[in-house]
């Protein structure tokens, strides 16, 4: 519709619980968007002990997305690689209000929860390279681990040595392209994430509570940043709201030697009205246009 | 504020989230002869608040303030027996859920939680309540404040409609709204009569829009 379209991908973010034996639910209306973990497999720390690695062509929703890597594989585009965050799958795994009390009533459990996390993720990823081979491109969508949420002491025991082992583990398998997107409020976690072994070309995309140019800093540069233009406006506000609040993103984004993608703050709304949407691409047109002409972006 | 020792060994307990000292401290204070009311009054209700700043101040998090609220239900279902029929007036009277096609609780939860210990009746609808659900719960229950929590940017299609409809049910309540989806701007938009960013800020709000 708007001259744009990127490679599909497939997946949602409460990932994981099915995986390991819990139950989905499915959306019920178009309102709900995406299924959630109804059940989750883990309600003690002794379930751990006995919960199987599970089977990565088989388990949960692996088997949808590697019907959906053939179509992608058909079509001469890269497959998809789910890589985390680990922190969504342990949440599926063992429940997330469950989840926020254990990271300080049963640590041990939790580092447990994230060991078997990371070490399907990469079971997982390895049988797709198998079957795919590695052009491929790993995703990490991080909402749970925002500190709305947690504490960025929590980030460091817990999420940033399992996304570590993620992101080593993914590239000895040849993975070396990454879309990861920094959902929501990371403000007291942004050190650790540009402490993290990116390979160069790595792409982050952040939320709106992000600065760009504060991200871009923090990460040197090193980094094409996506964002951030806030969903709430691209669903609920009026085209020309939408246009202004994407050339605000475009203006600061512009600068960024990195490279820059004028993109919503997290997943495009699915209620977003088309001319929202158009709104949003014809500031990156406008704007673009008006750069070349040296009239914008200095 | 100077406590006895009694109620400041259950305050600090609530504070430091450790349930157990916490229904031990109830336990210890009722039989020394403290009043129920005096402990929630001198104690619970203001570890609580003490938590809620703790957390807008960026020194706890939500895993603190779930389990501070596991130690302050704990503590408050020991002293529940011994409170006087309703335990005193409440503050107000909140009804509180999660909109039509989202079904995300923990935010709304913990709204729920700072609200009840800060002296308020709490009805909690659950998640992925209608219009309707709302509106025939606020007949029997007449709240003052309603809370419409919402994660998702998919609730902008129904919110307008459940304030409308919340308003003819409820002409008096205040309407207020908040969840990761929803900005100041936004609850304006919808028809809210007030917005909270976190549950801290929630109880503030609404007792800023009850001017109490």
């Amino acid at each position: 519709m708007h001259g744009y379209q990127d490679a599909p991908s497939y997946g949602w973010a409460d990932w994981g619980g099915w995986e390991f034996g819990g139950r989905v639910r499915w959306p019920e209306s178009y309102l709900e968007g995406a299924p959630t973990t109804a059940v989750s497999p883990v309600t003690a720390p002794g379930d751990l002990d006995r919960l199987p690695l599970p089977d990565p062509q088989r388990a949960g929703a692996w088997p949808l997305l590697r019907s959906f890597n053939r179509e992608l594989m058909a079509a001469g585009l890269p497959i998809k690689i789910r890589a985390g965050s680990p922190t969504s799958v342990v949440a599926g795994m063992v429940g997330k209000e469950r989840l926020l009390r254990w990271f300080l009533r049963e640590p041990a459990a939790v580092e447990k929860a994230y060991a078997l996390a990371v070490d399907h993720t990469l079971a997982a990823a390895a049988a797709m390279v198998l079957e795919f081979g590695n052009r491929a491109s790993a995703s990490i969508s991080a909402p749970l681990d925002a500190n709305t949420l947690i504490s960025p002491d929590i980030f460091a025991r817990f999420v940033a040595p399992a996304l570590n082992r993620i992101v080593i583990g993914l590239a000895a398998l040849g993975i070396t392209s990454f879309k990861v997107h920094i959902c929501g409020d990371h403000r007291l976690n942004l050190p650790l994430w540009a402490s993290l072994p990116w390979p160069e070309g790595t792409f982050f995309s952040i939320g709106s509570e992000l600065s760009l140019t504060g991200v871009a800093e923090l990460f040197g540069h090193r980094f094409m940043i996506g964002g951030n233009l806030a969903t709430d406006i691209l669903a609920g506000g009026t085209h020309e709201e939408v246009h202004r609040a994407a050339w605000a993103c475009l203006e600061e984004g512009g600068r960024l030697p990195g490279g820059f993608a004028l993109m919503p703050a997290c997943e495009m709304p699915v209620t977003a009205p088309p001319l929202n949407v158009a709104a949003m691409v014809n500031a990156a047109g406008d704007f673009n246009r008006l750069r070349r002409e040296g009239k914008a972006g200095r | 504020m100077k406590r006895p020792p009694e109620l400041a060994k259950l305050y600090a307990a609530v504070v430091a989230f450790e349930q157990e000292a916490a229904v031990e401290g109830a336990l210890a204070a009722l039989a020394a002869g403290f009043p129920a009311g005096d402990l929630v009054a001198r104690s619970l209700a203001p570890a609580m608040e003490e938590v809620g700043r703790l957390y807008d101040q960026g020194h706890y998090f939500v895993p603190e303030l779930l389990l501070a609220s596991d130690s302050f239900e704990a503590a408050l279902s020991v002293l529940s027996p011994h409170l006087a029929e309703g335990g005193g007036a409440p503050k107000g009277r909140l009804l509180l859920g999660t909109v039509a096609g989202d079904i995300h609780e923990i935010g709304k939860n913990l709204v729920g939680l700072m609200f009840r210990s800060a002296g308020w009746r709490v009805r909690d609808l659950g998640a992925n309540v209608s219009a309707d659900q709302f509106a025939q719960a606020s007949l029997e229950f007449r709240p003052h404040l309603m809370g419409l929590s919402s994660l998702m940017t998919t609730s902008f299609q129904v919110m307008p409609a459940m304030v409308a409809a919340l308003r003819r049910a409820a002409p008096t309540a205040r309407i207020m709204v908040g969840g990761a989806s929803l900005t100041m701007e936004t609850a304006r938009r919808l028809g809210a009569d007030g917005y909270a960013p976190n549950a801290a800020a929630a109880v503030r709000e609404g007792q800023r829009l009850l001017g109490t």
